[in-house]
């Protein structure tokens, strides 16, 4: 998995957001705010292979169970595919 | 994980779009005021913003930050030496000196109505040249169309 560098995370106002710069820009309306779930998993999506990877962040670091964490996972994935925010 | 309940303000946002831009970065800010319409309407219309990377020029729409710290953008009237003078759209009023230092970005493309319009295209040219050139006759403009407006409503 890989992130298209145009979307660029920035806290604002206590807030995480994620930017579409350069090309997304031209095709990306608005921004997308984040969690500070959703930035865990958006910082370490380059180095993990796929969801269940990298939903081992989500069970390190809270306390959640596998099977809900490989789905909330999956999810945030989907949505960022289907925005093409994120390349398989 | 993704919400799309929440509400950023524009104080808020704007320095971190600055330091995009400054990065290099082009961003899309979507209008908000009415002062350059007709041809960029709050709300509807969209503007993509780069660095400033040659001259400026009369003509530019300029995204700049005013002495009280506010973000405007807005049309450039003149350039005399180091400072700027800026008109909106729908203004009659021009804004300066300010010092060409605070445009940290112009906009090298617009959608308006959803529609993307560039350097070059027929409206474009229209507001960067023709519009401005007529900014004395601006107040009689604005005046005949609201009476036009009046009448077709009688």
């Amino acid at each position: 998995m890989k992130k298209v560098d145009d979307f660029v995370l920035r806290e604002i106002a206590n807030e995480y957001v994620l930017v579409p710069t350069q090309g997304a820009a031209r095709v990306f309306d608005g921004i997308i705010t984040f969690n500070e779930q959703a930035v865990l998993l958006w910082n370490k999506i380059d180095e993990c292979e796929d969801a269940k990877a990298l939903s081992k962040c989500l069970t390190d670091e809270y306390d959640v169970d596998p099977e809900t964490a490989l789905n909330d996972t999956q999810n945030f994935l989907n949505r960022l595919l289907e925005a093409r925010i994120i390349k398989m | 994980m993704t919400r799309n309940d929440k509400i950023i303000s524009a104080y808020d946002i704007l320095p971190v779009y600055k330091e995009l831009i400054d990065e290099g970065r082009e961003v899309k800010l979507t209008v908000a005021g009415y002062s350059m319409e007709p041809f960029l309407k709050n709300g509807r219309d969209k503007v993509l913003l780069g660095k400033v990377s040659r001259p400026l020029k009369r003509g530019d729409i300029a995204f700049y930050v005013r002495p009280t710290g506010q973000y405007v953008l807005h049309r450039i009237k003149k350039i005399c030496g180091e400072d700027c003078y800026f008109v909106g759209d729908s203004q009659i009023a021009v804004e300066g000196p300010i010092k060409s230092s605070a445009v940290f970005a112009v906009a090298t493309a617009v959608y308006r109505k959803d529609k993307l319009l560039k350097k070059g295209d027929f409206l474009w040219e229209v507001f960067e040249h023709l519009w401005l050139m007529l900014l004395p006759m601006r107040r009689m403009i604005f005046k005949f169309v609201y009476r036009s407006g009046q009448n077709e409503k009688s």
